[in-house]
């Protein structure tokens, strides 16, 4: 008999990862890395939540979902800051590309 | 009335706190009033002497040892069982000695008054000197070595100060340096001294080193007495200007003449023999360590005496007197002559300030110090003429004034010793402080009026009576101030300060009598020939002009001026030349050569930095990975296959 367990989640959350880093390495565009790690932001989320829900930690049982938790509230914060930062640098350099935006290069 | 003289210890703590106090007032508030600054510099030498003047007569009605902690800020140094308080001694020595360093202090600072009128830095010359009050009170009255110490350097710092007191005049800056670097380099081992001393006894309270005998308890070896006195000799060697340290006392001359008085005469170079009195049961405990003091003693009283003969400058004779009578003191305390060392240092206060002032008054009025440029200054200054007769006769031991009664009892001691070089020495010394006392008074006083400069002989007047007054008073105590200590005295001064066990009467030696009064009489006669117009015989040009390389080698002070130039000074150069080439070139070499090399560095490891996203991302990601398979290897416990999953 076959039940979804903690492997499926991990696999899972593992694939998630792996496709965030996969898009923050090869895409220029700003917003397309600011969506490969929200995707890397979940991944993370999953994983913590799954490892909870399994018990993992017999101290704090809850520990895993409260650390979910955080990061989505922490991730809609960074991407309103993040947006913010990008639509000013584009206002000044008309890009988004992340290889032409190297002003804080030595 | 031995109540009224008890009460008088109760308040010593203010012969300390009024010329301290003076001196704070001087440049606090009244630094812009010349008149009133010197008067509470007067008053506040006036009353400390009043106190002190208590506390003799009552150690003199009842001779005690008694001591008080200035307990306003408890013990200075406290740790382990060992406290160090700063504190007020009261013996026989400390309240002569307070006496004297108040009095002087009084006749001085009123001496200034006309002598410093219309001089630039009138307040600042009067509030230095009450700091020098102050801090030679605190010398004095220290009950322990480490008070002395502080002394020791505050003095030193006032002399250098009031000798610098014409800093603008770069010999003056340059003798106030010299005396101050000469006189610390007896001041080092003297604290290296005090270092010893502490370390073997931890104890450094005089009265508690001397009653419980600790220097002969056998906790030190003879070599390291020895040792142990040289070393805290070597500071009053420096500040009393004994040979070879004595090259900074003439140069000190710079200062204003009452500064030459006060600090160079009368106390602050007294305070090496008073050292040596204070600290005797350590010298006494080693008799190598008293050979060498009065061999030191001796020898540099009779060259200074020799020197001060060939010497031009008025200031300067007198200077190399007081080198030659402080030379005498250590001769004194040195064959064991305590009480007579100790009490020539009481007279020689009084006739060598007299000398200093009557000098003063002579270059107040001439405006040069050349005694050539002087001569039959007799007849119109007649009080200072006199005064200075009075100081010449005490300084050259004649009878019955001051100096006689005190050489002659430094004389008596030598004699017993029945050394005959030492004998040879203290005559020739007392010979030639005639002479070179004589030959001053003669020149300056006698004969004819201005000899080698043009000037008007009526414009010559004698100095007025603020100046006259201290001479007057000083001359007073030249004359009398011997009597004290004559052998026909019952209960005289070696009856009062004396080392050990209360001496024996003192019976009159005729021998010792007979030839220090002959020999200083010769020396007066031999002045009088040479340098008197009325008794002339022989001239003295004609026997320095046979005697050339002796006349040279007295006239340049023995040439240990360019001896330490060309030996000491040249040495330090050439270690501040090598100090510097290894500064500017290994040291700096050294910082500039790494921050050169970071430069270079940073100029390629920068390139890291490039400013793009990803790139960094990679390098992010590939640590991440690095770390986890470094992870899996270790975590494993080197088992690979275990993780790959090959095996159970």
């Amino acid at each position: 008999m076959t039940y979804i367990g903690l492997g499926h989640f991990l696999v899972v959350s593992a694939g998630l990862f792996a496709i965030g880093v996969y898009g923050l390495l090869s895409k220029r565009n700003a917003i397309s890395l600011l969506i490969s790690v929200e995707i890397m932001f979940n991944s993370v989320s999953l994983a913590l939540a799954a490892f909870a829900r399994f018990g993992y930690n017999e101290v704090q049982p809850l520990a895993g979902q409260a650390f979910a938790l955080f990061i989505i509230a922490i991730a809609a914060g960074e991407v309103a800051v993040a947006i913010a930062i990008l639509l000013v640098i584009y206002r000044q350099r008309a890009t988004v590309w992340v290889d032409e935006i190297d002003l804080m290069k030595w | 009335m031995a109540d009224f003289l008890q009460h008088s210890f109760g308040y010593m703590w203010l012969i300390l706190l009024l010329p301290l106090a003076a001196f704070l007032v001087m440049l606090g508030i009244t630094y812009e009033n010349k008149r009133t600054s010197a008067w509470i510099g007067i008053l506040a030498a006036l009353g400390a002497d009043a106190v002190s003047i208590w506390v003799l007569v009552a150690e003199l009605a009842k001779p005690q040892h008694l001591q008080y902690p200035l307990g306003l800020f408890g013990d200075f140094i406290n740790f382990g069982d060992f406290h160090l308080s700063f504190g007020i001694l009261a013996d026989p020595l400390a309240a002569m000695m307070v006496v004297v360093v108040c009095s002087v202090s009084a006749l001085i600072q009123f001496y200034s008054l006309e002598y410093m009128r219309g001089e630039e830095g009138y307040v600042r010359y009067f509030a230095f000197i009450s700091l020098f009050t102050f801090s030679m009170l605190l010398l004095v009255l220290s009950p322990n070595f480490f008070q002395t110490y502080v002394g020791w350097e505050l003095v030193g710092v006032c002399s250098y100060l009031l000798i610098g007191h014409y800093f603008k005049r770069p010999s003056a800056a340059a003798a106030a340096k010299k005396a101050f670097i000469v006189t610390r380099l007896g001041d080092f081992p003297f604290l290296v001294g005090i270092g010893y001393i502490f370390f073997r006894f931890h104890e450094l309270d005089f009265f508690a080193l001397s009653s419980h005998h600790m220097y002969t308890a056998g906790l030190v070896s003879v070599g390291g007495l020895f040792v142990m006195s040289l070393l805290v000799f070597s500071g009053a060697v420096g500040k009393s200007a004994q040979f070879p340290l004595h090259v900074w006392l003439p140069d000190a001359m710079e200062g204003p003449t009452p500064i030459s008085a006060l600090i160079h005469a009368a106390t602050m170079v007294a305070a090496g023999v008073y050292l040596v009195a204070r600290a005797y049961d350590l010298f006494s405990a080693s008799p190598g360590a008293l050979a060498v003091i009065a061999t030191l003693g001796a020898l540099t009283s009779v060259m200074a005496a020799i020197w001060a003969v060939a010497q031009d400058d008025i200031k300067r004779i007198v200077a190399y007197s007081t080198i030659s009578h402080l030379g005498l003191m250590m001769f004194g305390l040195g064959v064991g002559a305590y009480s007579a060392g100790v009490f020539h240092l009481f007279t020689h206060a009084w006739f060598k300030a007299l000398l200093f002032l009557g000098a003063g008054s002579v270059i107040h009025v001439m405006h040069t110090q050349d005694i050539w440029e002087m001569g039959g200054l007799g007849r119109r200054m007649r009080w200072t003429a006199g005064t200075m007769l009075v100081g010449c006769l005490a300084a050259a031991g004649i009878f019955p004034f001051a100096g006689f009664w005190s050489k002659d009892a430094i004389m008596s001691a030598v004699f017993e010793l029945k050394n005959p070089a030492f004998i040879v020495i203290a005559i020739l010394i007392t010979f030639f402080s005639a002479l070179y006392m004589f030959r001053l008074w003669f020149v300056v006083f006698t004969g004819q009026t201005a000899k080698r400069r043009a000037f008007d002989p009526k414009r010559v007047h004698e100095s007025n009576g603020i100046i006259l007054l201290p001479l007057v008073i000083l001359a007073v105590l030249a004359t009398v101030a011997g009597f004290w200590g004559a052998p026909f005295v019952k209960e005289g001064f070696s009856n009062f300060i004396f080392f050990g066990a209360k001496p024996e009467p003192e019976t009159a030696n005729a021998i010792a009598i007979t030839a220090s009064l002959g020999s200083a009489v010769l020396g007066v006669v031999v002045a009088a020939v040479f340098y008197w117009p009325r008794f002339q015989r022989l001239s003295a040009a004609t026997l320095t002009r046979r005697y050339a390389p002796v006349y040279d080698w007295a006239h340049n002070k023995g040439y240990f001026d360019e001896i330490y130039e060309h030996m000491f000074v040249a040495l330090g150069l050439y270690i501040g030349r090598a100090a510097q080439w290894f500064d500017q070139h290994i040291i700096d070499g050294f910082v500039d050569g790494l921050a050169d090399g970071y430069q270079l560095v940073a100029l390629y490891l920068r390139r890291l930095q490039s400013g793009r996203v990803q790139g960094y991302a990679v390098g992010l990601f590939a640590g991440v990975i690095v770390i986890a398979v470094l992870a899996l290897i270790f975590g494993s416990g080197g088992n690979l296959a275990a993780v790959a999953g090959f095996a159970k």
